[in-house]
């Protein structure tokens, strides 16, 4: 059995000396095995302080199964014991009560001895988890009767404010709990009203958030000075320079395309200070009025937040398995919907308050240079240099092939050669 | 045999009612887990009338506890058969919930399910120890298997629920 297998009986203290001894050593060293031993020995708190603790019932009758006889043997002296108890009681009840005594005392055959006070008045009366209202009635305190539109069953939500506002109504957690299963999404009472948290539509007329975005083609002399120029007039504006591309060429080949971040209120000048840079060859601005969008998405994003913190108390309060697994899937949707939707308002936001610039700078087509006027009698030297040059290039070519193929040609030479020879002899 | 088991053997009754006093709550629990405590009060009286008709053959080498929970073990098992009752983990283990955090709430969703998915056996190893505080080699003697078995049945459980711890987030 290796040492991992006896982490849990190490974390029992169920290993021999020389066993944990050998696994506290192993421990110092190995990281990993110290960290699974700490492990088990959480598992095994948490498996322990969350076990139901069972009230005994039942405990008088089992023993007193067996203590039958002796009980009966008691008994004698219980009678006795109660008789005499009855005996000094019974003045006491007779003569008004205990000296000091206030509040209702030891009552026998069920008549209320005379001289004991008014029984107090019942101010609170708890009846399904809901704290009963009161109203002064006669000089005393009679419980009011409760709100028809209260559901006493206990949803933990009430449809009317108005109730609300009529007594001191509360619905402890357990009801609260009650309502996930046939509805998890809170009721509309809970739900933010988007227009409390969206701009109103008068602020949205006075400071409305666009998303603006322009494109310009520029003809210019240098495009990569062109280039540069852009990014400073962004810098030089609050905003900055968010891709550039520069394609160094010839002539009217080289381009650069820069994309400029500008604060929204700058939008205009920065455009104009662009189209200064040379002539312009295109130019478009689109404007985007997104003030309903990040309202609305504002908007959702509160309702969603609303709903994850009620699926938390429903999380908190839940008591089967399947009834939590259930809610947080439900919640990890919520938060995956509240990631996008914030994401979104970011974006939207980032957007509307930096205009995109996209600029597209051309360069110029150059002049070609004139051809300078030239001597005949140095092109004539030059081009019988050359020629001679290359007539000399062209017998050494000759040469060093005539020298390669030599083994298939010296032969046949040479016996054409003897053979000529021969005859001639 | 202990005073007060030879004074049970010899008919003592009332030496039989103090060890149920001292032993009652342990053995209604241990039944409560298995049957639910509806059922629990009925099998906690019925173990320790059977050990009462069998105190001779008790053998003071192991706890007198043991040897209650060893009887209140069988009993369970044939009133789970007869009522046709299964382990209700949610009546054995709390599952978090109230003030404690998010985390804790997760962490015993974890945890209910790692315990749902272990076999009865590995279940039964696992609340013997962790619940009923028996140790291994007690454990061993009231489910009748060797020591060496209760420890491996432990440390496959722990594992199981280790493996499981994370699977349920992802």
């Amino acid at each position: 059995m290796s040492l991992r297998d006896q982490i849990k009986a190490y974390v029992d203290g169920e290993l021999s000396s020389a066993e944990m001894q050998e696994m506290e050593a192993a421990m110092k060293t190995d990281a990993d095995l110290q960290a699974e031993v700490e492990m088990m020995r959480f598992l095994g708190t948490q498996l322990s302080s969350a076990r139901v603790r069972f009230e005994p019932k039942g405990l008088d009758k089992v023993a007193g199964r067996f203590e039958k006889r002796r009980r009966w043997r008691m008994m004698p002296l219980a009678v006795a014991g109660m008789l005499a108890v009855g005996i000094i009681a019974w003045p006491m009840v007779r003569g008004g009560g205990i000296a000091g005594q206030t509040g209702p005392g030891f009552v026998v055959g069920g008549a209320r001895p005379e001289g004991l006070g008014d029984p107090p008045a019942v101010i609170h009366s708890a009846e399904a988890g809901v704290e009963v209202p009161t109203t002064e009635t006669d000089g005393g305190l009679r419980p009011a009767p409760i709100p028809s539109d209260l559901n006493v069953a206990g949803r933990g939500s009430f449809e009317g404010g108005a109730s609300r506002e009529k007594g001191r109504v509360q619905t402890n957690s357990a009801q609260t709990t009650t309502h996930w299963y046939s509805d998890a999404k809170p009721t509309r009472g809970e739900e933010i009203s988007p227009a409390s948290s969206a701009p109103t539509t008068a602020e949205a007329a006075l400071n409305p958030l666009l998303i603006r975005t322009g494109s310009i083609t520029i003809r210019v002399k240098s495009a990569q000075d062109a280039m540069n120029q852009a990014i400073g007039i962004a810098k030089s504006m609050g905003g900055y320079h968010e891709a550039s591309h520069h394609s160094a060429g010839k002539g009217y080949d080289a381009q650069a395309d820069v994309t400029i971040r500008i604060p929204v209120t700058r939008f205009d000048r920065a455009l104009s200070a662009l189209r200064e840079l040379g002539e312009v060859t295109d130019d478009a601005s689109n404007s985007q009025d997104v003030t309903a969008e990040i309202a609305d998405v504002g908007a959702r994003l509160k309702v969603m937040r609303a709903e994850e913190e009620s699926y938390v108390t429903m999380l908190r309060a839940g008591r089967r398995v399947g009834e939590i697994l259930e809610i947080k899937d439900r919640l990890s949707t919520v938060r995956q919907e509240i990631e996008s939707l914030t994401a979104q308002q970011k974006a939207l936001k980032n957007q509307s308050s930096y205009s995109t610039i996209s600029c597209s700078f051309t360069q110029r087509p150059q002049a070609e240079p004139e051809p300078e006027p030239t001597n005949w009698i140095e092109d004539a030297w030059v081009n019988a240099a050359n020629g001679a040059k290359s007539l000399g290039r062209a017998i050494a070519t000759f040469g060093i092939f005539a020298l390669s193929y030599a083994p298939f040609w010296l032969p046949v030479v040479l016996i054409g050669w003897f053979l000529s020879r021969r005859r001639a002899v | 045999m202990d005073d007060l088991t030879t004074r049970v053997a010899n008919g003592d009754r009332a030496a039989m009612a103090r060890i149920v006093t001292e032993h009652f709550g342990s053995v209604y629990a241990f039944c409560a887990r298995r049957l639910g405590p509806d059922l629990a009060e009925d099998a906690a009286q019925e173990t320790f009338i059977m050990a009462y008709k069998t105190i001779r053959r008790y053998d003071p080498a192991c706890a007198l506890k043991t040897w209650l929970i060893g009887i209140a073990f069988n009993i369970c098992r044939n009133m789970a058969r007869k009522k046709r009752r299964d382990i209700q983990l949610d009546q054995i283990w709390h599952l978090p919930g109230g003030s404690k955090s998010e985390t804790e709430i997760v962490l015993g969703v974890e945890l209910a399910c790692g315990l749902s998915k272990l076999s009865s056996t590995h279940l039964e190893v696992v609340m013997l120890h962790e619940l009923d505080g028996l140790t291994y080699d007690e454990t061993a003697l009231v489910l009748g298997i060797p020591a060496g078995t209760v420890k491996s049945r432990l440390h496959e459980a722990f594992r199981q629920l280790r493996m499981t711890l994370g699977e349920v987030t992802t």
